[in-house]
């Protein structure tokens, strides 16, 4: 049988996972779907329909990036642990199966289940928006606005339009390398670090941007971000830069793709260097 | 077979517990080791399955290296740590989720222990005392039949009936192709059961190495135990203690010397004593030339 990687093997680990760690995981995942549509609720679902999409987009980014880091440790951390650590290193499967496990449980299905949970609350949610009965006072408030009482299910494709999805693409495996990478208070230690990646980056991208443009006033600075590039050093006017095309997507998908690979391979060999 | 060569390891930079270890373990047998806190025994089990990496040497365990962590080398081996983790999940599932893994586990061979043990495998792993969850995984440790099994401290928490049952089905459990490796305090709950027998002393330079390693015939061979009403006229002792009826003696064994003396049977917690107290001399009279299995 194959050492790095076999079907039958892996299959009998998911198992293993699936018989050993059901109870806990679908508490996690309850948990996950109560919180979602509680916060839904509060957020979106009880406001007026015209900041709906945003109040999702709000909710939909807000969640997931508490959430899946949390997550991602809780699954992850059990190999920091001395006692269940050697139970799961003993267990005959390679390390890359393993690692595959741990991205399979902590990354895709956590992010299968939370889109399709706030999906399935967004479709009970638009549903509850499109039947509700407005008292007359917010009747007269959604025509004085000219506010359409009926919602569209969410555009997941608006999140795209924002940069904060580059974020987003980068949490778990951040999270998974920072679980890994440091045993001891991965969670504190791991946001630590993240937010000065995430402070240093806009600062650098600020700086880069300064130097290129020879203008000392603050820019936009998000990663990922367009950049907002005055006319001139006087004026308040100015337009989005663009990068040439294709150079400027190689550039930008390059950097997420190699990001994310380096942050991924940390974990792995972090895994098969771990001493228990 | 398992081979440690010159193996250097320390949890801190420059602070090693073994520098330049080297022992050979021949399968089929039960090894008993033996040594003080602190002396890296449960460290020398985890070196073997692979938990741990030497900072130098190597460590083979039947051609696979324990370090690159194979799934051919795993499913032949099993760890029983002395601090463990069970699921909380029913003995059955435990066994349901992690038999397949192990090609030659034997079902009705952990039936068998389970009933011995008068454990039902409906019960609740998390529900079962420290001993009780010991004993589990001790019969389904017996029942992977991989060709390695250590067993760290696996008499602690155990009860006086079941350290004779784990005696039983330890010894039956064994054979040719196997090689136990049972790390032990408690040298009385295993007299019966060790043979060879390889202990660990502090070396002069601080490291831990082998100061022993020998099978019982060889070392009642080299030692003589037994009970003096004083200490004269012995051969060079080893180790003495004062007991009810005179002394109890390990002696360096000079049959010669010995005649108005009957012998006793080989007492482990003395041995111990003995090598511990007198490392250089017990490695001088189990050299390499005379003992059957190579250490250092």
């Amino acid at each position: 049988m194959n050492q790095t990687f076999a079907s039958a093997r892996f299959g009998r680990l998911l198992r293993k996972y699936w018989q050993e760690d059901k109870a806990g995981l679908t508490a996690a995942l309850g948990t996950l779907f109560a919180t979602q549509a509680a916060t839904m609720f509060f957020l979106g679902y009880s406001a007026y329909p015209d900041s709906l999409q945003a109040n999702r987009a709000i909710g939909f980014l807000s969640l997931s990036l508490i959430i899946w880091p949390l997550f991602t440790v809780a699954i992850a951390s059990v190999y920091n642990k001395r006692d269940q650590g050697l139970s799961l290193f003993m267990v005959p499967a390679s390390l890359f199966e393993k690692w595959l496990q741990l991205w399979l449980v902590s990354g895709l299905l956590f992010m299968v289940c939370f889109v399709g949970f706030f999906s399935l609350i967004d479709v009970f949610g638009t549903y509850y928006i499109n039947h509700k009965t407005w008292s007359a006072e917010e009747l007269s408030y959604l025509s004085k606005n000219n506010i359409p009482r009926t919602v569209e299910l969410f555009d997941y494709a608006d999140l795209l339009r924002t940069p904060i999805w580059a974020v987003w693409v980068l949490l778990h495996p951040f999270s998974l390398a920072a679980t890994l990478l440091f045993r001891k208070y991965p969670l504190i230690v791991g946001v630590g670090v993240g937010m000065t990646l995430f402070g240093g980056s806009f600062i650098l991208n600020n700086q880069l941007v300064n130097v290129l443009l020879d203008d000392a006033r603050p820019f936009q600075a998000f990663p990922f971000a367009d950049v907002w590039a005055y006319n001139n050093k006087l004026s308040v006017h100015g337009h989005y830069l663009t990068l040439p095309q294709p150079i400027g997507d190689i550039i930008r998908w390059g950097v997420g793709i190699a990001a994310v690979g380096l942050l991924y391979a940390v974990a792995y060999f972090r895994l098969k260097e771990r001493e228990v | 077979m398992i081979q440690l060569n010159e193996v250097k390891f320390g949890y801190t930079r420059n602070r090693f517990i073994y520098d330049g270890l080297s022992l050979t373990l021949p399968p089929g047998t039960i090894f008993g080791l033996l040594g003080p806190n602190g002396a890296g025994k449960s460290t020398l089990l985890r070196l073997m399955a692979g938990l741990l990496f030497p900072k130098q040497g190597t460590v083979r365990v039947n051609q696979h290296t324990p370090g690159n962590r194979k799934p051919a080398f795993l499913e032949d081996v099993f760890l029983l740590p002395e601090e463990f983790y069970v699921p909380p999940v029913s003995i059955r599932t435990f066994v349901k989720s992690n038999a397949p893994f192990y090609p030659r586990f034997g079902h009705t061979q952990f039936a068998g222990y389970l009933a011995e043990f008068g454990l039902p495998d409906t019960q609740k792993l998390s529900e079962l005392s420290y001993g009780q969850k010991k004993k589990v995984l001790i019969g389904f440790g017996l029942a992977t039949n991989t060709a390695l099994l250590l067993l760290d401290e696996p008499t602690n928490g155990l009860d006086i009936p079941s350290k004779s049952q784990f005696r039983r089905l330890v010894a039956g459990a064994a054979h040719e192709h196997r090689t136990i490796i049972i790390s032990t305090h408690q040298v009385r709950d295993l007299e019966t059961l060790i043979d060879p027998i390889v202990i660990l002393g502090e070396k002069p330079n601080g490291s831990i190495g082998v100061v022993l390693n020998a099978s019982v015939e060889s070392i009642t061979d080299r030692l003589w135990f037994g009970l003096v009403p004083d200490l004269t006229g012995l051969p060079p002792i080893l180790h003495s203690e004062r007991v009810v009826v005179g002394y109890a003696v390990v002696t360096e064994n000079r049959p010669d010397e010995l005649t108005d003396y009957r012998s006793g049977r080989l007492d482990l917690e003395r041995l111990y004593n003995a090598v511990q107290a007198h490392p250089a001399r017990i490695q001088q009279l189990f050299s390499l030339e005379t003992q059957p299995y190579a250490h250092s």
